[in-house]
């Protein structure tokens, strides 16, 4: 009988420090979840600056390239200014001339 | 009494597999807990931080915007500075033409409805006329400048030339005898008028097909 109970008392031991095994890996679960959690906002704020950076990226590379169209544009614009200016020149030449003679008109 | 072996056996194999399943279950209970905590301080970190990153995404897309708005600006003014350049070079134009226009019969005509029209605006009396050197010497030829003023004015006249030339493209700049009346014909001051008061006219002489696009976007 005694036999049996020191199997017994030795099982319990076992199950004791099976227990205490298991109650220690609880802890540490419960320690890493609070430390990750403290974390959590240095994560999530990395998260967003990593997606706000990409989308910043793409904006100005957009925006880049459709600067480059606007002022292409202009450019295009002032040559053909440029030549209907070249072209158009004496007629406006005239027409300024005609301006200020017309000043001397109001004495006839 | 006595207890077989294989049931001592099954007594303590009983406590030592409760015990694990115990383990098994406070093991798998505090994961639960773990996985809950972190996703619930996810939540909350995204939640505090929605505002923040709201506020960021803003930013990236204003900064887009700016870089847009000031290449359209820098277009903008790349097309006035085309136009203000090719203005100016008709204006630079009209000068030199005047400057040999200075010895043609429409420039004396000119120069003669000028004075009369000035002397008019200041109504008669004595009406002092500068001018260049060389249209000192033209006005002193032109006849029936007091008559013309006198007549219109109403007021007898007495044209005179100043005794100073005065450097200038050409026209006239007159006042009258105590000086605190005075009309600017000036070329380059006409031409300025010219340019003030006929700019519209002149840009679309000069950039017909802009005039016509402008016309189209709208």
């Amino acid at each position: 009988m005694s036999e049996v109970l020191e199997g017994v008392e030795k099982a319990e031991a076992e199950a004791a420090q099976i227990r205490e095994k298991a109650q220690s890996q609880v802890e540490e679960i419960q320690r890493d979840a609070e430390r990750k959690a403290r974390g959590m906002e240095q994560i999530v704020r990395a998260e967003f600056t990593e997606e706000i950076e990409a989308l910043q990226k793409s904006v100005e590379s957009k925006a880049k390239t459709k600067s480059q169209r606007i002022l292409s544009k202009a450019d295009e614009e002032a040559v053909s200014l440029e030549e209907q200016g070249t072209k158009n020149l004496k007629k406006t030449v005239d027409l300024i001339i005609k301006g200020v003679y017309a000043f001397g008109g109001e004495g006839k | 009494m006595t207890m077989s072996s294989s049931a001592a056996d099954l007594i303590q194999k009983t406590i030592v597999d409760e015990a694990k399943a115990d383990a098994k279950r406070m093991i798998a209970e505090a994961e639960v807990s773990a996985r809950q905590l972190t996703e619930e301080a996810t939540e909350n970190a995204k939640t505090n931080l929605v505002g923040w990153a709201d506020r960021r995404r803003q930013m990236a897309q204003a900064s887009g915007d700016r870089i847009i708005g000031k290449a359209r600006n820098d277009a903008h003014m790349k097309i006035l500075d085309a136009k203000a350049r090719i203005i100016n070079d008709a204006f630079e134009q009209a000068r030199k033409r005047f400057e040999k226009e200075r010895g043609t019969a429409q420039y004396k005509t000119f120069l003669k409805y000028l004075i009369i029209s000035a002397g008019i605006q200041i109504g008669g009396g004595d009406i002092i006329v500068n001018a260049r050197k060389e249209d000192q010497v033209i006005i002193s030829k032109i006849t029936g400048l007091a008559t013309a003023i006198s007549k219109a004015a109403g007021e007898s006249a007495k044209v005179s030339l100043g005794k100073k030339p005065m450097d200038m493209i050409g026209g006239v700049f007159i006042q009258n005898k105590a000086g605190n009346i005075t009309v600017d014909y000036r070329v380059e001051t006409l031409l300025a008028q010219v340019e003030q008061q006929q700019r519209s006219e002149i840009a679309k002489t000069l950039f017909p097909k802009e005039d016509k696009t402008q016309s189209d976007k709208e």
